[in-house]
């Protein structure tokens, strides 16, 4: 059973939201509130959650800021970023700085519960938008702290080519599993890398 | 001297005083004055200088003169000014080889710079600690690196570079009391420096021993020459002394020493005790003139060795001004000037005496205006005038008055005498001379004696005798009142009359000329019926249009015009006519009558008298001076009083030619006599300079400043570029040729390069004016000539800038130009941003929309979602997800509409990922694969609005019927442009779809309709699968 915690600033959203994953039977939702601030407040060892479920547009500190706080408090959680634009600047961005995935408000809840599973098995869903922006960011040019392996990279153009994840498993025959796993790799190298990032520009100055 | 050069010399001398004293005046020459109505400072000029430029300087007693042919300028001293002039008393100038002008004053000496326009001065109280020294400097010699000069207590040596002057005294005796004592100085060809005291000999600088050593010059008899005051070395190398014993000739190879005291002293008519000459210079004929204190302008011919002296002759204006003058000097024209004292100027040039000028003067002509010349057998010249009848004989150079003379009843008569003849055929020797009011006199040569001829009655008008023709046995005399013919034997005279279309008669009426050609025929000018032709034979008037082929007799006497003044004869027979409107020229071969008028280059319309010279040019006198017509280039050259003639009026029927082939032409104030074949003429190139610059019509000198600024650098002289604000844009610069001959002769043409392209007609103006000139770099070139049109074609020039204006530079172009483009790209930008602003706007609007709206149907989907979970009534929960799942297409076609709007969405690009990344998110919930091809389009090509909405509803749609309706395992969706169209197929593999079925659903004819509007072709094939082919017109 997987503990979620969800942050939003719709109440009745929120309250929906809580009340639907907390009916699975595979999640519990310990932590409901309105703001990051009153997570931290309310987070303790015995409510910590293993998916954090965020808005960005929040009251007070941002959903995509916060992330780095966050991941700081509780590295091992997924954060999936709760959208109501698919607009995947900031959803890379999200993505670079920790995020696991996002989902779109607008998704029917089987979605949003199919997604959440997905993670909590350890895998990373990746939409082909997403993808494109990894390929872009994963250029070879690039001089990167991790680049992509290659196996990582021809999945990631699968997924760019809408491939779902049990063509591409059959295309380089690996199983699904093995699939959502590079995918998670791909995730966290974006982490490093733009945690990488971070630093060299703040050893640069620039930030 | 040895005893036989001494009797030579007496020998010459006698002679000479014979000469001298027997001719009454010497050769006319004519003297320019300059004096202080011309603008010269003062009177009393002690020195004279012509620069390296041509300038000519005067130094006089009060204030220094610079001399450009025009105009005065003048430099004195300035109090607490220390770069004027020390002092207005000049004695001394010289120019060094570097082009300044040093003046030794009376306190100080000063060099002058062209370029500043400023003094320097030397001051020896400055050198030399002794307050006694005397400070006026009487004279001055420079070298490249000292500069020479003397004061009354020796000579210094100033050394340019080091600044330092070295003193040397001549004399061992004390004579600073003294202060009579002059020293001059004066370097010999030979470059030896002499000192010249007046008081104590003459000393030779001797540069080994670095002092001053006494030569002497001993004369016949041994007895040292006194008072040397003044040398002079000619061409020949002799040099040439004033002193007490008068004028010296020494030979310096020789050691002869020759003294002219006699003739000096005949020629002045004093006793020489004291030096009496002050300068001494040579003209370009080698003759030798000496300025004196008092005892007018000596000239020596230096061959002939004869003495002439010029004196001041009241009635003679163009005498010397004064008999005192301080220097002679000879300028590069060959120009002598003199510095008088109390007279200003002289000016002495041969170039002015090509018409050698007889005016009335005290030994000379004894009257002013002249009325008629005539060479008798005996070479005299007759000339007779107003109040005056002169006799002149060239040999003796001698005037002899007559005008006494003429008396009727014993008594003088006063009278004018209008014409002379001689008689030809009688054995005695006689003249006639025709009278204004008193007939006609008759001189009998040998007697000497004046008897009345002719008297026609108390008529006066019979008695104006114009006119007279001896042809034989008669006289002819024209008189105003008719013409006569008088026997010369008996007196006797008839009276012709002419009435008009009558030709027997002669009416009473003004009869101006009588000629008779060598055809016999017998020319009656008159002064009211033009020209009439007598038969001289049967006595009567012929009618000159018989003679003439191409007119009749009105005709040719309206052509020639009614007032006839003269009638000549040329050598090849042509009748040459005279008259008040002009020349005519009657051929008598071809019959024809040529006219020339002042525009046919005649100076002036009245023609007074026609002489024709040895190389059968024409001379004529008139109005306006006297011209020379050449008939083979039908050329008129015309000469005016500049020229050096009496003036520029003439007098009718005074003018004759000599036998020895002189023209001679009286007119109202004496009259000019010259050979043709012997002008002279000035064949010295002047040189050009730049005098003055006038700003709006004001002068500006060196440093002046005008305007703010100062406009003259350096005098324009010497100014290589003028530099001229727009605004400065009216200017003149004056110009002038420096030749002294005549300069109201010189002529000027100019041309400003970059404004004219020709060289202006030649004129005497010596200034051009420019105003309004566009901005710019101009050159002024000017040429310049001298008064007998010798052209310095190179001529001087000068560059002129312009600056424009700050409204003309570039920099100001620019500054305006950029202004303007920065207000252009601000009103651009504005309006982009307004543009932008509204874009902006919409999206937010419709992104604002779609945020609220969205979340709150994003709500009503999960409460739907939610109670469809909880719902056990299958109708009920198909009712909950069709709602939920409205909700959510409400949502999503909003997100539709909100990417459509925005305008960052309209490229290719964006237009392909949104249709992947829906047909993918749509299809890959059902594993079908999807393949997607483009071709024929840049990814950055722009699509409009419209088109890319409508192709991409177009393609959820289809995508969406796939996932819905068929059972596809895959899908081909490619877009494809080319020339011809943008096709969008959409095809799938399945099998199951109906299309009957589903047309009617809202699917195909959204579809349809959609492509309607995008003006496409919309196509439904449902053949192995279904396919969707939407054809657009192509993008470009």
């Amino acid at each position: 059973m997987k503990n979620i915690a969800i942050i939003e600033d719709d109440i009745e959203l929120r309250e929906l939201l809580d009340k639907y994953l907390s009916h699975q039977n595979e999640f519990s939702c310990k932590i409901s509130v309105d703001s990051i601030e009153d997570f931290f407040e309310v987070l303790s060892e015995e409510n910590k959650p293993d998916i954090i479920l965020s808005d960005i547009g929040l009251p007070g500190k941002q959903g995509d800021e916060s992330l780095r706080a966050i991941k700081e408090k509780l590295p091992e959680a997924e954060i999936v970023m709760l959208t109501v634009h698919d607009d995947p600047e900031k959803i890379f961005k999200c993505l670079q700085g920790g995020a696991s995935g996002y989902l779109l408000k607008n998704s029917p809840l089987e979605e949003i519960k199919k997604y959440l599973s997905i993670l909590a098995d350890g895998g990373s869903p990746m939409s082909p938008r997403i993808a494109r922006k990894v390929i872009e960011y994963f250029r070879p040019k690039q001089k990167l702290e991790k680049p992509l392996t290659e196996r990582e990279y021809d999945i990631v153009v699968g997924l760019v080519e809408g491939l779902s994840y049990k063509m591409i498993a059959d295309k380089y025959n690996i199983s699904i599993d093995t699939v959502r796993q590079h995918i998670r790799n791909v995730y966290r190298k974006l982490n490093v890398n733009s945690k990488a990032e971070v630093i060299t520009k703040k050893l640069r100055g620039e930030i | 001297m040895n005893p036989k050069s001494n009797l030579f010399c007496k020998i010459i001398t006698i002679s000479l005083f014979v000469h001298i004293s027997i001719s009454g005046s010497p050769p006319q020459i004519r003297f320019e004055h300059l004096t202080i109505n011309d603008g010269l400072s003062q009177s009393s000029v002690r020195a004279i200088l012509q620069d390296s430029y041509g300038f000519m300087w005067f130094g006089t007693q009060d204030g220094l003169n610079l001399y450009n042919g025009y105009e005065f300028e003048i430099f004195k001293n300035i109090k607490n000014d220390t770069t004027s002039i020390s002092n207005n008393f000049i004695n001394d100038l010289q120019e060094d080889l570097n082009g300044f002008i040093w003046i030794a004053t009376d306190n100080g000496l000063n060099r002058f710079d062209h370029s500043t326009r400023k003094f320097k001065r030397i001051d020896l109280h400055d050198f030399f600690n002794n307050k006694s020294l005397s400070n006026s400097i009487l004279s001055i010699n420079a070298t490249d690196t000292n500069v020479w000069f003397s004061t009354k207590d020796g000579v210094y040596k100033y050394n340019i570079e080091r600044n330092s002057i070295d003193i040397y005294k001549l004399s061992s005796l004390e004579y600073d009391t003294l202060s009579d004592v002059k020293v001059s100085l004066f370097r010999t060809r030979s470059d030896m420096l002499w000192a010249i005291t007046n008081m104590f000999g003459v000393y030779d600088y001797d540069s080994d021993s670095n002092i001053f050593k006494e030569i002497k010059f001993k004369q016949a008899g041994n007895s040292p020459l006194l008072q040397l005051n003044e040398i002079y070395e000619d061409s020949e190398g002799i040099f040439w002394f004033g002193s007490s014993a008068g004028l010296n000739k020494y030979n310096s190879k020789t050691s002869e020493l020759i003294t002219y005291k006699e003739e000096i002293e005949s020629i002045t008519n004093e006793n020489i005790t004291t030096n009496i000459i002050n300068s001494i210079t040579e003209d370009d004929f080698g003759n030798l003139w000496i300025a004196t204190s008092g005892y007018g302008l000596i000239y020596l011919n230096k061959k002939s060795e004869e003495f002439v002296v010029y004196k001041n002759d009241l009635i003679n204006e163009k005498s010397i001004s004064i008999d005192v003058a301080h220097k002679v000097y000879k300028d590069r024209t060959g120009i002598i000037w003199i510095g008088t004292d109390g007279g200003g100027v002289d000016k002495m040039s041969t170039y002015l005496n090509h018409f050698s000028l007889v005016q009335q003067s005290t030994y000379g002509l004894s009257f002013k205006s002249v009325r008629s010349l005539f060479e008798d057998r005996y070479g005299n010249i007759w000339i007779s005038g107003y109040n005056g009848l002169d006799r002149y004989n060239p040999q003796t150079n001698k005037y002899k008055q007559f005008y006494n003379e003429l008396k009727s009843n014993g008594k003088t008569i006063n009278d004018i005498v209008y014409s002379i003849i001689e008689d030809k055929q009688l054995p005695e020797k006689y003249l006639y001379f025709g009278t204004e009011g008193n007939g006609i006199f008759r001189y009998d040569i040998s007697s000497e004696r004046f008897s009345s001829f002719f008297l026609s009655g108390s008529s006066y008008g019979n008695n104006m005798i114009l006119c007279m023709l001896d042809d034989g046995h008669n006289l002819w005399a024209g008189t105003y009142n008719g013409l006569f013919k008088i026997n010369k034997k008996s007196g006797l005279y008839k009276k012709y009359l002419y009435k008009e279309n009558d030709l027997s008669v002669i009416e009473p009426q003004n009869i101006t000329s009588l000629f008779k050609d060598a055809g016999g025929n017998f020319w009656i000018g008159t002064s009211q019926h033009g020209l009439l032709l007598m038969d001289s034979k049967n006595e009567k008037l012929v009618s000159l249009g018989s003679l003439m082929s191409n007119l009749n007799d009105q005709q040719v006497s309206l052509n020639i015009g009614k007032y006839i003044k003269c009638i000549f004869e040329s050598n090849i027979g042509e009748l040459w006519v005279g008259t008040t409107e002009g020349l005519f020229k009657i051929n008598k071969d071809s019959k024809k009558v040529i006219s020339y008028t002042v525009n046919d280059g005649l100076p002036n319309n009245v023609i007074y008298g026609i002489l024709e010279d040895d190389s059968r040019n024409l001379w004529l006198s008139t109005n306006f001076g006297i011209t020379v017509f050449n008939p083979i280039e039908k050329t008129f050259t015309n000469y005016d009083y500049l020229d050096g003639l009496q003036s520029n009026e003439f007098n009718t029927n005074a003018y004759m030619k000599s036998k020895s082939g002189t023209l001679y032409f009286g007119g109202i104030r004496g009259f000019n006599y010259f050979n043709p074949s012997k002008i002279e003429f000035n064949t010295t190139v002047p040189n050009i300079v730049f005098t003055d610059f006038y700003l709006f019509n004001k002068k500006i000198d060196v440093g002046e400043v005008f305007n703010n600024r100062v406009i003259l650098e350096r005098p324009i002289t010497t100014l290589d570029t003028l530099v001229l604000n727009y605004s400065e844009n009216v200017f003149t610069v004056y110009f002038s040729s420096l030749d002294f001959s005549a300069p109201g002769k010189n002529l000027y043409s100019h041309k400003l390069e970059g404004f004219n392209e020709e060289f202006s007609i030649p004129t005497s103006n010596r200034f051009v004016t420019y105003t309004n000139l566009n901005p710019g770099k101009y050159v002024l070139i000017v040429k310049g000539s001298n008064n007998n049109k010798l052209w310095n074609e190179s001529g001087v020039s000068l560059v002129i800038i312009i600056n424009p204006p700050f409204w003309l530079t570039w920099w100001f172009f620019v500054f305006v130009a950029s202004v303007i483009i920065m207000i252009l790209f601000s009103i651009y930008k504005y309006r982009i941003n307004r543009i932008l602003e509204l874009e902006r706007l919409r999206v937010k609007i419709a992104s604002d929309l779609h945020d609220e709206v969205g979340a709150t149907l994003t709500k009503v989907s999960m409460r739907a979602q939610m109670l469809e979970m909880q719902v056990n009534d299958e109708k009920e929960a198909s009712s909950l997800k069709r709602i939920s799942e409205q909700s959510r297409e409400a949502v999503s076609t909003m997100q539709d509409i909100v990417w459509a709007i925005d305008a960052r969405n309209d490229d290719f690009d964006n237009l392909i990922n949104k249709m992947k990344d829906t047909a993918y998110s749509i299809l890959a919930e059902k594993d079908i694969k999807v393949n997607f091809s483009v071709s024929g389009i840049n990814s950055d090509n722009k699509i409009d609005i419209e088109l890319r909405q409508n192709l991409y509803l177009i393609l959820k749609e289809s995508v969406h019927n796939v996932m819905k309706h068929s059972d596809a395992t895959e899908t081909k969706i490619s877009l494809e442009n080319n020339k011809d169209s943008l096709t969008m197929i959409i095809s799938d593999n399945g099998k199951t779809f109906n299309q009957k079925e589903h047309y009617s659903g809202q699917g195909l004819r959204n579809i349809e309709m959609r492509a309607k509007k995008i003006n496409a072709v919309c196509q439904f094939m449902n053949e192995n699968g279904f396919k969707v082919i939407i054809k657009a017109p192509p993008i470009l």
